[in-house]
């Protein structure tokens, strides 16, 4: 019997100190570089943050598109600059040169006031950092080129 | 996929009892599951993982005693549907009593584990009632209102060594195992659409190579029946307890 006791102390031990061990730390730059650009390129410095956090299986693929837009490398800039935004109507969703009425500065924005009935996007993910926000800004105010 | 790897890496469940041929060992094995943190269910992200669907992982396993000391091991985890999520998990495994002395013995094994499970764990019903709008957005846009059949195969290789106490030295053998575990796993992210899969879904990979120990007591109850239990730890991935339940037929 003590021996049972013993056993079962041991299982009623291991039960409560079982556990994952590991941590999931969020990293808030989506494992991308983290740097403010003056003059940023489309395919160097832009694109990368839309293929890691938007063209992404189930959103903004060629597949997926959704709300119409397509984020993926050679489609993104025709689907983003002067082109009417679907939520954002009737702002485009790149302006050239003007980034406050761009949507997609708007929907990146933690203030909901800026994109209403559209949550903040990357959805249901980190949000892209300050640096990352502004090279977005920075490359529409250099008239987001195709570069 | 490192925690739910480990959980699937098909450790020993006892001191192996070599027999002689043609004997056969039927054992039914239960091991904990233990329930993800909020942290860990993110994973980076805002919007956690479904992945708390089952609070066990178990298998009923056959083992056939052959000559040289040579045993064979066939598990299969059943497919009861356990809070959407279906296992078929299977494995194999070799090992040979390589050494005895002084009432003690050691056992190589060599084991591979495949098959997969399948769940909603990227879109569960849950974040359609959930308190945050952005989740139940993710559910009604991202999941089209539809749970995911997201896939999780282990496909993993593992070699241990295993040094226990023979049935020689008493009732209750204490037993150690060590091993390296080959993982090359996969989850596939299966969105639902209207007509099915949706064809545009990431599959995550992961290879890599890790250690773990296992470390625990067999209770041998008469020649014909026997228990285990033990501490199954995989540094960085999982620690949990594993009990196990032995049959042997045919024992001469």
């Amino acid at each position: 019997m003590k021996r049972i006791a013993f056993w079962a102390t041991i299982a009623g031990a291991a039960a409560l100190a079982a556990c994952a061990d590991f941590s999931s730390p969020a990293d808030p730059t989506g494992g991308l570089p983290d740097v403010l650009i003056a003059h940023p390129s489309l395919a160097t410095d832009i694109q990368p943050l839309f293929t890691a956090r938007c063209a992404q299986g189930g959103c903004h693929t060629p597949a997926s598109a959704r709300a119409g837009l397509v984020l993926s490398t050679g489609q993104s800039w025709s689907h983003l600059v002067n082109v009417a935004s679907l939520h954002g109507a009737p702002m485009m969703r790149v302006l050239p040169g003007d980034h406050t009425n761009s949507y997609l500065w708007a929907v990146i924005q933690p203030d909901d006031a800026l994109h209403p009935g559209l949550p903040r996007m990357p959805l249901a993910a980190q949000p892209l950092t300050t640096n990352q926000i502004q090279n977005i800004v920075n490359w529409i105010t250099d008239g987001a080129p195709d570069n | 996929m490192g925690y739910y790897s480990a959980l699937m890496i098909f450790a020993p469940d006892g001191a192996p009892q070599p027999a002689s041929p043609w004997t056969v060992d039927l054992t039914a094995n239960l091991g904990y599951v233990p329930p993800l943190s909020y942290d860990q269910r993110t994973a980076g992200r805002d919007k956690p993982e479904s992945t708390n669907l089952t609070p066990v992982f178990g298998y009923p396993k056959v083992t056939l005693w052959l000559p040289y000391h040579i045993g064979v091991e066939a598990a299969y985890t059943l497919p009861f549907t356990v809070n959407g999520a279906t296992p078929s998990i299977y494995s194999f495994a070799a090992e040979v009593l390589a050494a005895t002395d002084k009432g003690w013995q050691l056992v190589p094994r060599v084991t591979y584990t495949g098959g997969y499970v399948e769940g909603p764990i990227t879109c569960n019903k849950s974040l359609s009632t959930s308190s945050n709008p952005d989740w139940v957005f993710y559910w009604n846009t991202v999941c089209n209102a539809q749970e995911s059949a997201d896939r999780f195969e282990p496909n993993q290789w593992t070699l241990e060594l295993n040094a226990s106490g023979s049935s020689a030295k008493g009732k209750v053998l204490p037993f150690l195992n060590i091993g390296v575990v080959k993982y090359q796993s996969t989850f596939d992210i299966r969105v639902q659409n209207g007509t099915g899969i949706d064809t545009d879904h990431p599959i995550l990979k992961m290879s890599a190579t890790k250690g773990y120990g296992t470390a625990g007591a067999t209770w041998i109850l008469s020649p014909l029946f026997r228990l285990g239990g033990a501490l199954f730890w995989a540094p960085g991935s999982v620690f949990t307890g594993r009990v196990s339940a032995t049959l042997r037929l045919n024992a001469k």
